[in-house]
């Protein structure tokens, strides 16, 4: 039998050729997962594992979680809200210089409380905040880079697609996960306001000031999101206080979104039924991929690799803290070449044992991990977000990469807050009991 | 006012995308069950929670349907899905190699996946078998945990198809045309 570090050698290596054959994440980690447990094991119990684990691991009443949450995302983007919610944070910060571009993220951050993809709060936010800040005078550069950034809030402010993916395959309780998203969440607003303060402080032109707004007005735009605002407090609120579970609040949320595009009458039936389909091929491309994780985590058990590298690693007697950042930086590199989700359910399997041994909270790694996959997010050259961003608004690439950059430093300042201050992470999730 | 559309989930949204499978009519049917299948599971937890925290009476069998609605759900969404070529894809080379590379690439991808997934619909109808045999239902509704087994192989078996389908249309565009 070869040994762990050879199996792991040749099990990424061969899912790098696939991948670079262009075979799609989830079949390629199917392929792999199987094949290397026939060699290892024979193909009885593989091929038995290939028709267990996608009846045994779909069938379940807790991941229900991920459609209704997606679904939830998908009502609140197509009704129209994301306007309102930047002519909201317009009315109480626009008249600031820079202020057009810190209602962007303060909008992003409300958006991403009710959508769980990053993806979407940054589509969503070119083409409602970019035509407003580019009519107000705001350089390029900086309108699209504060569209891409707040994007990212989309996955750290709960609810959030990627935590509860996370909390599937590590075991670890979502709802608290959620919870332990929404300080972080703040601080990342607060960072990343600062980094549009210092980008028109060094540059006034960039971001000129907005119109003001008397304390009326103010109250009426508020009034228009009351009810986005509402049903983030009864989601959120619902969980911290124990009375919905992820699952529950997930389903309840879908509802309530569909209450509100309703109530806000721009949608037809067809609409709905769009929505509901979109959200039923996104679910199949997560759990496709999460069935190859699954396989593929097999794999890595059977071949002992977890144990290795956590015996490697203490072997060395390592400071804890020193493994952590290693993590980071792995996750850094690798994130600006490859696809984000599928990184981390590749590698939480491998991790999370290690980092939990080492005496690591599990809420904490979660919460540590969508912070690096938004960073990859806006990484150059291959961050998800500027592809989206870049291809809705045809600005130069050269420009982004160029605005983007102050932005990544805030990302690398607010990392290195939660690590060396784990409380802003923990203490909700804590007094939430 | 619009919003945003559908987001790109293949890595990189730049450059010419290889050619998607059109479904037509039964991608249609297919595609509104799903949709339809969604809303439900949707209607099944609100009421339940609603009956439960507030009235302090469960929706019968609620839990058990949602299992059923998720199996369902994500497995009748993979032909779509792949239809759509929405499978998360990490394509390094896409700026740098040509269109008909890329379409090349994408109907090998297909044919690999099309094998997987075919393979992957015979063990798990065999699951569902054996399910059966061993008489497995769920413990409210009393549904044949095998048959939805074997409606999952079903629907894989027609995502193989339809990565069959994806590759040919892939390889017909590297046919260069006057």
């Amino acid at each position: 039998m070869i040994g762990p570090w050879e199996l792991a050698l040749y099990a990424f290596g061969t899912l790098t050729v696939l991948l670079l054959v262009g075979m799609p994440i989830a079949f390629a980690m199917i392929l792999v997962g199987v094949g290397g447990i026939a060699a290892l094991i024979g193909w009885q119990p593989a091929l038995a594992l290939l028709g267990q684990i996608p009846v045994s691991n779909t069938m379940s009443y807790e991941l229900s979680v991920v459609p209704m949450f997606v679904l939830m995302g998908t009502f609140i983007t197509r009704s129209g809200i994301s306007g309102d919610l930047y002519a909201a944070c317009n009315g109480f910060v626009g008249h600031r210089r820079g202020g057009l571009a810190i209602a962007t993220i303060m909008a992003c951050g409300a958006f991403g409380a009710v959508c769980g993809s990053a993806i979407a709060t940054a589509a969503t936010m070119s083409r409602v905040a970019y035509p407003s800040m580019r009519k107000y005078g705001y350089n390029e550069g900086l309108a699209s880079a504060s569209v891409c950034a707040g994007g990212t809030l989309g996955i750290l402010i709960p609810p959030s697609v990627i935590m509860v993916i996370y909390g599937i395959m590590t075991g670890t309780d979502i709802a608290k996960l959620f919870i332990a998203g929404i300080v972080p969440g703040i601080v990342a607003v607060g960072l990343y306001s600062l980094t549009v303060q210092y980008l028109v402080w060094r540059n006034s032109a960039a971001g000129p000031r907005g119109e003001r707004l008397n304390w009326g007005e103010r109250l009426t735009l508020l009034k228009r999101v009351g009810p986005v605002l509402a049903l983030f407090a009864l989601i959120m609120g619902g969980i911290y206080l124990g009375a919905f579970t992820a699952t529950e609040a997930a389903g309840v949320g879908a509802s309530g979104a569909f209450a509100f595009s309703l109530w806000r009458r721009n949608m037809r039936w067809r609409d709905y039924l769009d929505c509901a389909v979109e959200t039923a091929r996104v679910t199949a491309a997560l759990f496709a991929i999460l069935i190859g994780a699954l396989l593929f985590s097999q794999l890595m058990n059977f071949g002992r690799f977890p144990g290795a590298l956590q015996s490697f690693v203490t072997g060395f007697g390592v400071e804890p803290l020193i493994v952590i950042v290693a993590i980071c930086v792995l996750y850094v590199v690798l994130g600006t070449f490859f696809e984000e989700l599928s990184m981390i359910l590749l590698t939480v399997p491998i991790f999370f044992p290690l980092v939990t041994s080492l005496g690591f909270d599990p809420i904490w790694f979660g919460i540590l991990i969508v912070m690096v996959v938004e960073m990859g997010l806006i990484s150059p050259p291959v961050g998800m977000n500027l592809f989206v961003v870049q291809s809705i608004l045809k600005i130069p690439v050269g420009t982004l990469y160029r605005w983007i950059m102050p932005f990544i430093v805030a990302d690398i300042v607010r990392l290195a807050l939660i690590i060396l201050f784990p409380g802003i992470v923990l203490l909700l999730p804590r007094l939430a009991g | 006012m619009t919003d945003a559309p559908a987001p790109p989930t293949e890595k990189g949204a730049s450059g010419p995308p290889a050619p998607v499978a059109d479904l037509g009519r039964p991608g249609r049917v297919l595609a509104s069950v799903a949709g339809v299948m969604i809303l439900i599971m949707m209607v099944v937890t609100t009421i339940d929670v609603i009956g439960r925290d507030v009235f302090n009476v469960p929706l019968f069998g609620a839990f058990e349907m949602t299992e059923i609605l998720m199996g369902l759900v994500i497995f009748a969404g993979m032909p779509l899905t792949t239809a759509a070529r929405e499978h998360i894809t990490v394509n390094l080379l896409e700026n740098v190699v040509s269109s008909r590379i890329r379409c090349i690439q994408a109907g090998i991808g297909d044919v690999l996946c099309a094998v997987v997934g075919a393979v992957m619909a015979w063990r798990v109808y065999w699951r569902g078998m054996a399910l059966n045999d061993a008489g497995e239902t769920t413990m409210m509704l009393g549904i044949g945990r095998g048959y939805i087994a074997i409606a999952m192989a079903i629907l894989l078996a027609l995502t193989s198809l339809v990565f069959l389908y994806g590759a040919f249309r892939a390889f017909e565009g590297t046919v260069k045309r006057p």
